[in-house]
């Protein structure tokens, strides 16, 4: 962090298993260990996990979100730390927290890095360059 | 075939796949994107352009089938094996907008082995009817060791 830094979120998320179903449809990846508890247990894993795209999708969601003007995405790339359980009852809260920060060499372009947080872990980390279209 | 043979081997879509509002619209709803945030000023262009929103991860739509489908072309066999996402970068050429005919063409671009995992990398072109750049997508999968043969 420097003193250019503007700090973003936190911002938390709940996600259930019904946004399970509806993100595997609407991104048409129906991997099983994010909808079937026992291939999810086949895999090592402790329940059905998140999509990883659906962690990125609510970071994207988080930095869009909080930064002003007419931003544009130029680029975003993304790392998943540790899966995210999502048990049947009660929804996983996600939080999404980091910085936003001028480039030094192009102040009309900014790069986010945010943490995607589980019960305080870093499940996913996601860094995304926007640039402002009325520099343009 | 030697799985390291498949790198440099590209797939392509046989067809253009049409985006449509709706499915914009649902990849939207499914990021908990409401008409609220979407109508909201401060959001992102990206979000804004024309009238329907469009996600900037929307590319993975395209993308994550056409790797499954260029490494099982290549006889790495995902349908039983555990599949967990490892990483992922999107560079945008121009924004996807509703009406859009894509093209997709991934390539393998590696494959390295971590702790019981193979990891591919592929890198997929998405490109519209002109042929123009919309969307460069890198994807790396981990695939349990053992089970991609």
């Amino acid at each position: 962090m420097t003193a250019d830094d503007i700090t973003l979120g936190p911002v938390s998320f709940s996600v259930s298993r019904a946004q399970l179903r509806h993100y595997a449809e609407s991104s048409g990846d129906h991997n099983p260990i994010h909808l079937d508890p026992v291939a999810a247990a086949a895999a090592g894993l402790p329940d059905v996990v998140a999509h990883g795209m659906l962690t990125m999708g609510l970071a994207m969601r988080a930095i869009t979100e909080q930064t002003t003007g007419s931003w544009t995405v130029q680029r975003s790339h993304a790392r998943f730390l540790r899966p995210v359980p999502v048990g049947a009852n009660s929804p996983t809260v996600l939080v999404v927290q980091g910085a936003v920060r001028p480039l030094a060499e192009d102040p009309a372009t900014t790069k986010a890095e945010v943490t995607v947080r589980c019960s305080g872990a870093p499940v996913t980390a996601v860094t995304a360059v926007l640039r402002d279209r009325d520099s343009d | 075939m030697s799985l390291p043979a498949l790198v440099g081997r590209t797939y392509r879509d046989g067809h253009p796949h049409i985006v449509t509002r709706a499915a914009l619209r649902d990849f939207a709803d499914s990021l908990q994107l409401s008409e609220q945030s979407l109508d909201n000023p401060r959001r992102s262009d990206s979000f804004r352009d024309r009238d329907t929103p469009t996600p900037p991860t929307y590319p993975i739509v395209l993308s994550l089938n056409a790797t499954f489908e260029a490494l099982k072309r290549g006889g790495v066999t995902l349908d039983e094996a555990p599949v967990l996402h490892r990483e992922q970068e999107f560079t945008h050429h121009r924004p996807i907008r509703a009406g859009d005919a894509l093209n997709t063409a991934c390539t393998v671009i590696g494959v390295r082995s971590v702790a019981g995992y193979d990891l591919w990398s592929t890198r997929s072109e998405i490109t519209d009817v002109r042929a123009d750049p919309v969307c460069t997508v890198q994807i790396t999968l981990a695939v349990r060791k053992g089970r991609s043969t």
